[in-house]
């Protein structure tokens, strides 16, 4: 019998407005939006320097999950400590500023002039393992790169690891931040920051859930906020093409967040305004922002909270190209299943 | 379930296909060269393993290529899927491990003002073009396991039914900033890679892309299409301890994983291809974990060490050992340990390969991948019977 798969925590780490908690606070907020970011009022000051933002960030994302799933306590200790519970972590944008800054500083210098504590830094996977050290999760470690699909392969993963029964419960996170590098390549070409500041860029938030076996969740008493269903990832060849579609015209939730303009070039078959019949449909870059590689956990968070609101009890959610990139993916959620 | 190796193909500086490569690693000829392309008067190391595929005659001040990576990685790709015989109809995706990306790349745009748009830093859309059809392409960014982790992961996706078919691939390009603090951190220049040699300096990092693809093995039998081996598991651990250092518990759990996964004893593996950086406290970890996990059994396998001719490929690394063990599983010969002539304390009574090709009956082999952030990632693969 297929695993089930749970989400039992969830985390909304967003600087760019104070006193949000949830993906919901950030709709139509953009003209509010200003950074300030204090890591040390969630994780204390102690093993903060030379981290990246991102890695503070989704440190105090992943923090507040394993907070809201029950896996530490405020008052207990720090660490979970579990062979069985893994990591998947969406970033693309955490280190390029790192990475610019010391071929920079070689250039115009020597190598001699680099800090070694840049050295965890220039590989790109220090976020997920920095999270793993922080929180004692020793089972399977990713750090995804994908581009507008790294937070849906991040989830996908982290499904068939779970399924797969390599481990129990996997942290699944996704930040993005915003920099001059990330701006100019975004421009085509190196800026200056008066220049960048002009560029539209990213919303730089960070994301986390917590999913679980329901075997898992259940032992431990957990709260349930949905199921990680089912997801499909769209392909060129016939028989995916065909699979994808029917996976997406097929379903029936109540709430669908996509970009439908972007679907409806994709997939043959797909009117948006049938969807309006049955679903709620939400585009969350129509109404936040830009999220890059974070969009699909977005997705999955803000579907948890309107699932603890009472207003959906199932979704479908779209997302993957933006950015540059092609591709679809789409996962489905329910509150409940039906026994 | 085993699964099944169709086709698999790596580029690195030894050789531009994986026969080539084979047979420069078995005679024990290093890839190691002068620094091509970054500034030699920056750097206090001046050696290593790059692949020469720079044009000759590019000029002075023309600097350095970009998308090298992409290119090796879209190469082997091709190669391995041709080997499969599969194509457009068939459906499968595609994971590539990779340490770096093409951070290189983005090097070259910022200090360069080379042209790189913000979607080649992943491989999806190179990729697709380089197969003539779009495919899902997951960019797996973990270090030095990279290519590794994403055989496993591939096996999760097969095992569960999702696909039939997945192309697993690692690449890796030499970047500036990685190269450069390595260096940094590196008290005496190293001037080549030595495996658990007692005299080793550091480690040298290399170019270098792989990819197999991997099937279920009822598919690849409907298609008529002969194994090149199986692969029987890939077991994983975080050490989840040291940003950078090794953990002899979390790499002794990663061997144990995919011993327990393969359902084989330690002591039925024939050869192991080791993870070997040449750096003092890596490899004496490793060593110091195959011991735990091995006991008496680890003084008769024999043990190869192959960064000592391909320098470190990082992500790549991985995938780099598993096609190079297929081709030790169909030969029955095991590649020497380069630049190798005695053993570290941690690796006394260990039978290191080295100084000329071992010829060896194999049915059972296990690659070692570890990576920054304690990632560890192990493949057992098996012999197919003739």
């Amino acid at each position: 019998m297929t695993i089930r798969v749970a989400i039992t925590g969830l985390a909304v780490e967003a600087p760019v407005l104070a006193g949000a908690t949830k993906i919901g606070d950030l709709f139509g907020r953009a003209g509010d939006f200003q950074w300030a970011f204090d890591p040390a009022q969630k994780l204390g000051k102690k093993g903060l320097r030379y981290k990246e933002t991102a890695t503070l960030m989704a440190l105090c994302a992943g923090r507040t999950a394993l907070l809201s799933s029950g896996h530490l306590q405020e008052s207990g200790d720090a660490k979970v400590n579990d062979d069985q519970f893994g990591i998947a972590m969406a970033s693309n944008t955490g280190n390029l500023e790192t990475i610019c800054n010391v071929a920079d500083k070689i250039r115009t210098e020597h190598v001699d002039a680099t800090s070694p504590m840049d050295l965890p830094n220039a590989s790109s996977n220090v976020v997920a393992s920095t999270a793993a050290i922080r929180f004692g999760l020793r089972a399977m470690n990713l750090m995804l790169t994908s581009g507008a699909s790294a937070s849906a392969d991040a989830l996908v993963l982290a499904v068939n690891s779970i399924r797969s029964g390599r481990v129990n419960a996997m942290m699944v996170g996704a930040v993005e931040v915003d920099s001059l590098a990330l701006r100019s390549l975004q421009s085509g070409k190196r800026l200056t920051e008066e220049e960048a500041a002009g560029v539209a860029s990213i919303v730089p938030i960070a994301t986390c859930v917590i999913l679980e076996s329901e075997a898992s969740a259940k032992k431990r008493n957990a709260h349930i906020f949905g199921y990680i269903d089912d997801y499909e990832m769209q392909g060129g060849g016939k028989q995916a093409q065909e699979r994808f579609s029917r996976f997406v015209l097929q379903n029936k939730s109540d709430l669908v967040c996509m970009d439908s303009a972007v679907v409806s070039s994709k997939v043959t078959g797909f009117v948006a305004t049938d969807l309006a019949e049955h679903a709620q449909v939400v585009n969350l870059e129509t109404t936040i922002g830009q999220l890059y590689g974070g969009i699909s956990l977005a997705q999955v968070v803000y579907a948890c909270e309107r699932f603890a609101s009472e207003q959906s009890k199932s979704a479908l959610l779209v997302s993957g190209a933006s950015m540059g990139d092609q591709r679809l993916t789409a996962l489905t959620l329910v509150k409940a299943y039906a026994d | 379930m085993r699964l099944a190796i169709t086709g698999s193909a790596m580029v690195t500086s030894v050789g531009p296909n994986k026969e080539a490569g084979f047979d420069a690693m078995c005679k024990g000829i290093s890839g190691r060269k002068e620094l091509q392309a970054f500034p030699k008067d920056r750097f206090n190391a001046k050696f290593a393993y790059e692949i020469a595929d720079r044009p000759a005659d590019r000029g002075v001040g023309a600097g350095d290529e970009i998308m090298r990576a992409t290119r090796w990685l879209c190469d082997a790709i091709v190669a391995a899927v041709r080997e499969s015989k599969l194509g457009e109809n068939d459906d499968l995706c595609v994971i590539v491990g990779t340490g770096l990306r093409e951070l290189r790349s983005m090097e070259l745009f910022w200090t360069d003002g080379k042209d790189v748009p913000l979607q080649s830093l992943h491989f999806e859309a190179a990729i697709a073009a380089a197969l003539g059809f779009e495919v899902p392409v997951m960019t797996v960014c973990n270090a030095c396991s990279a290519s590794n982790f994403a055989l496993g992961l591939a096996d999760d996706f097969i095992t569960a039914g999702k696909y039939r078919s997945v192309v697993v691939a690692g690449c890796d390009t030499i970047t500036e900033s990685m190269f450069g603090l390595l260096d940094r951190v590196n008290p005496i220049p190293p001037e080549m890679v030595q495996p658990f040699e007692r005299d080793r300096k550091g480690v040298l990092m290399g170019d270098g892309a792989a990819a197999v693809v991997l099937e279920n093995p009822a598919n690849a039998a409907s298609r008529a299409v002969r194994p090149l081996a199986w692969l029987r598991s890939v077991g994983t651990s975080c050490d989840a301890n040291h940003e950078t250092a090794p953990d002899v518990g979390g790499i002794s759990r990663a061997i144990v994983d995919a011993h327990q996964r393969a359902r084989i004893q330690a002591h039925e593996v024939d050869v192991i291809f080791v993870h070997g950086t040449g750096t003092h406290l890596n490899d004496a970890t490793e060593a110091t974990a195959l011991k735990k996990v091995f006991g008496e059994s680890i003084k008769d396998i024999p043990i190869s060490g192959l960064k000592a001719v391909t320098g470190h490929t990082s992500g790549a690394s991985g995938l780099v050992g598993v096609v190079t063990a297929i081709e030790s599983l169909r030969s029955g010969v095991i590649a020497p340990t380069a630049n190798f002539s005695s053993p570290m304390a941690e690796a006394e009574n260990m039978l290191v390969v080295y100084e000329q090709a071992l010829k060896h009956p194999i049915s059972f082999a296990q690659v070692n991948a570890f990576g920054f952030g304690g990632v560890n990632a192990v493949a057992i693969l098996e012999k197919v019977a003739s």
